[in-house]
């Protein structure tokens, strides 16, 4: 856009910033002075343990006074916490559907066994702005540095809680976590003692099934083992047409944990395999349209062992040791055969300084081997690749007011093998007038580092017919048309200034707002440069030739209406200026009840609204409005029967096209299934 | 027509707006808040002497439950929920006391982790009262103590010494029995 045109839409977004901030200011003074002659009454204090009977106490998990484990109220940062209930109720039946309810995150399904997952804009097949861990083992792909969520899975019952942090988190976690990090959290064994089975059946979910078994181990720790295997059916693509991309895949894995005075440790491990189905539309010389269909299977694998061990100190501090080793295994034929070996270290050492200072600080070493054998349209050079990551980080929570001011700054220092040397320092503040209201700001640096993939790749991606000058007259001649990595990338930046507040103005209502302001530089483009008498093709070059901004905010309220209802509402709204990539939905809502008819009956509604965004080539991608609802009914205790329906207000909707791989998307349509928990 | 793009404009902060109204409403409640280690002891505590029975309820203050804290006080969370408690519709009292010359005056006797060299002594001086003693330090349920709080893991559990209740003519429930994780006779 011109000049002047960018000038009025700075303008016009400047007034609407200033207008909503106006109004949130307002708002929060009105809420935080009005309630004050009202708790001049007499209050009416029942302890939370007042109607507890001793099974219930006895069920009680005991964060104890002398670990101080940050509560995630007091976070100077946009968090949703995503519960084992949230996942249970919600009907959905893998990890990244149940991102969907979460403010400021985008999900979109690719095909049927890809997704597209971001947090603040940059999605794509290969979003890789967001840092995602599974009980701290770090699961995005050194191929390209995003997540293959079709291998990120377990036994959704054993997933204690998802804590989704918005905005950059690099500061403790590190290169990659440059719009938000998203912590995957598994039960702890002592909490799945006993027997557990899962059936699934349906439309769509051929046949799920998972069994899960765990006991004690005398007084000092417990370990459960589960096995689970899935198969899901094929998807229609934008022409309704029977896509063709089924997948199943089959994993085990066990978790050990166990506690002695001040030590506790954990070691756990999975195991996976599967096949996908996938259509990829290749170049094709003997095709009049240059290009054909194929179908192949792809074939994806892996395992990993995490262990970890926590020492409580005297007073207050604790120092933790984390080891594991992480292999995947992925063969898209001709397109990738690779396999990665990753092999990672961590030392975390957190104590106090007085009843001022809160320290954390920590060191890693991570060691990545990425092999892979050239296939007919990618290759990677060097196709094997050993890296090196050293990191070291601090932070420290400053108490500058007693239970009401903290100040906390930190920085992550770390050396990897493509761009050296790399800083992302954070400051943040966290203010609580009152127990009911907490206002927080902050400022960060984040980078996200190139990969294998972005920095090595040379990807034949289809055939371009291009008018040429011959000696004979304008000639159409057809062209490859290639990606390269041009082996020197530089890592993407971010700044990013964000603000927020968390308010609960009555007991059963809490309300979490949050804005952003992102600033970013060397982000990844092309360069394309048209074929010469030396280069007889299409050469787009990845480069850091492309700057952008985005701007926006979101709002997370969950309410319980009266004691057996609830909602919860999520909303965000995004603009951008980056020319980089494709454009994000400008609002998503999410709206979910969840309604306990009888003590043993739940009714469960989750209606969601994604507005419509541009793909990688600005061609339009349709918005849709969508439900899903659950009934679930418990006929005995140990027993859960539901029935679930998802989509259910569209025959189908493509939700997204990817960009570098040439896979033909499909769209999700209306599910149906039935589901059996049985506990003994 | 133009109404859409103007509402679509202020829908955001429209919401937000129509939220806050409407929280500001209401008076506030106590809040819902994570409960530490000690309210949950004290939630046990509560428990304990609802499922105990104690020989001469003919002397039992009508209006008041009194319990005491033999030692230093482990937590103020601890007293402080305890007294926000009530037993059968009394009142409890929390009272701190030094000796266990004052014992006769308590139902409930918990004895904090600071005695412990002091236990046996603590305990022979107890034997002739019918309180029931409970304590959290480790071992108490193996010395003498009637009631012990134990830490598994994450979680906290009880052991029960039935020789001990027995002696100070009380009884405790078989509920309570039942969930004990162990239980000691002598």
């Amino acid at each position: 856009m011109n000049e002047k045109n960018k000038k009025t839409y700075l303008i016009e977004r400047l007034e609407n910033s200033i207008g909503a901030l106006a109004l949130a200011v307002v708002s929060t003074f009105l809420l935080t002075i009005l309630p004050v002659p009202l708790q001049a009454a007499e209050e009416v204090q029942e302890p939370g343990v007042a109607n507890l009977t001793l099974e219930d106490l006895m069920s009680l998990e005991v964060t104890s006074a002398s670990r101080k484990s940050q509560s995630l109220a007091n976070t100077a940062a946009a968090v949703f916490v995503i519960t084992q209930d949230d996942i249970r109720r919600s009907g959905v039946t893998s990890i990244p559907d149940a991102l969907r309810m979460v403010p400021g995150i985008t999900v979109a399904k690719i095909n049927s066994s890809s997704w597209a997952v971001t947090a603040r804009g940059f999605n794509g097949l290969f979003a890789r702005k967001l840092l995602v861990l599974i009980d701290g083992r770090c699961v995005y792909s050194p191929l390209f540095s995003g997540v293959f969520w079709d291998v990120q899975d377990t036994l959704l019952e054993d997933i204690e809680r998802i804590e989704v942090i918005r905005g950059p988190g690099a500061t403790i976690w590190g290169a990659n976590a440059v719009n938000g990090v998203i912590n995957i959290i598994t039960k702890n064994a002592s909490d799945t003692t006993g027997g557990l089975v899962v059936g699934e059946a349906g439309n769509y979910d051929r046949g799920t099934v998972g069994v899960r078994y765990g006991t004690a181990l005398g007084e000092w720790g417990s370990v459960r083992a589960y096995g689970k295997y899935f198969n899901r059916s094929e998807l229609k693509t934008e022409s309704n047409l029977a896509a063709d991309d089924g997948w199943d895949q089959a994993r085990g894995g066990f978790r050990l944990d166990g506690k002695s005075g001040a030590d506790s440790f954990t070691l756990q491990g999975d195991i996976y395999g599967g096949t996908e189905r996938e259509t990829f539309n290749v170049p094709d010389l003997n095709s009049p349209s240059f290009s054909s269909n194929s179908t192949n299977d792809t074939k994806v694998g892996g395992g990993n062992i995490l262990s970890r061990w926590t020492h409580s100190l005297a007073d207050d501090s604790e120092v933790s040791l984390q080891l594991y080793y992480d292999r995947t295994l992925r063969d898209i034929p001709g397109f990738l055969n690779e396999q990665c070996n990753t092999f990672d270290a961590d030392l975390l050492h957190r104590f106090q300084v007085g009843k001022i200072h809160d320290i954390v600080w920590g060191g890693g070493y991570r060691y990545t081997e990425d092999d892979n054998t050239a296939t007919q349209y990618l290759t990677l050079n060097p196709e094997n690749r050993g890296d090196n990551l050293y990191s070291a980080f601090i932070q420290d929570d400053i108490t500058v007011v007693q239970e009401k001011v903290h100040l906390i700054i930190g920085s992550k220092f770390e050396h990897n093998d493509y761009t050296g040397f790399e800083v992302q320092p954070s400051a943040r503040i966290l203010w609580t007038p009152n127990e009911k209201i907490t206002f927080w700001s902050s400022v960060s640096r984040a980078v996200h580092t190139p990969s294998h993939g972005e920095s090595d790749v040379r990807l034949e991606q289809s055939i371009v017919p291009i008018p040429i000058q011959t000696p004979g007259g304008v000639q159409t001649v057809p062209m490859p048309n290639i990606i390269q990595g041009p082996g020197n990338l530089l890592a993407e930046e971010v700044m990013a200034y964000e603000a927020g507040v968390r308010v609960q103005p009555r007991e059963k209502l809490s309300i979490d707002m949050a804005g952003f302001y992102n600033k970013y530089n060397r982000l990844v483009g092309y360069n394309t440069e048209f074929p010469t008498a030396s280069q007889p093709f299409i050469l787009n070059l990845l480069q850091n030739n492309l700057k952008g901004e985005t701007f926006g905010g979101e709002l997370a309220a969950d309410w319980r209406v009266f004691n057996p209802w609830r909602l919860a509402l999520a909303y965000s709204y995004i603009t951008t200026s980056a020319s980089a990539g494709d454009t994000p939905p400008a609002h998503q809502a999410s709206l979910r009840s969840q309604l306990n008819i009888t003590e043993n009956l739940e009714f469960d509604l989750w209606g969601r609204y994604v507005d419509q965004c541009k793909d990688y080539l600005s061609n339009n991608v349709a918005g849709y409005l969508t439900l899903d609802a659950r009934l679930g009914w418990r006929p005995v205790k140990r027993l859960e029967v539901s029935l679930v329906g998802r989509n259910l207000l569209h025959q189908r909707q493509q939700e997204y096209r990817p960009e570098f791989l040439q896979i033909i998307p499909s769209g999700v349509g209306r599910e149906v299934y039935g589901k059996v928990t049985w506990n003994f | 027509m133009k109404f859409f793009p103007l509402l679509r404009k202020y829908l955001a902060p429209l919401l937000i707006l129509l939220l806050l109204m409407f929280a500001v409403a209401e008076p506030k409640r106590s809040s819902g808040e994570k409960l530490d280690e000690f309210q949950i002891k004290a939630g046990f505590v509560l428990n304990f002497a609802l499922l105990a029975e104690w020989p001469d309820e003919s002397q039992v203050d009508k209006e008041v439950f009194p319990i005491a804290i033999l030692g230093k006080v482990p937590s103020n969370s601890f007293v402080n929920t305890l007294r926000a408690l009530t037993f059968r519709g009394k009142k409890i009292t929390v009272k701190h006391i030094e000796s266990t010359e004052e014992a006769k005056n308590f139902r409930l006797i918990f004895i904090s982790s600071s005695e412990r060299s002091q236990l046996p002594v603590i305990l022979k001086e107890l034997h002739h009262q019918s309180v029931l003693t409970v304590s959290d330090m480790s071992g108490f349920c193996e010395a003498g103590g009637m009631v012990g709080m134990i830490s598994l893991q994450n979680r906290i559990g009880y052991e029960v010494n039935r020789a001990a209740v027995r002696k100070a003519r009380l009884s405790l429930s078989s509920q309570m029995l039942k969930l004990a994780k162990k239980i000691y006779e002598n």
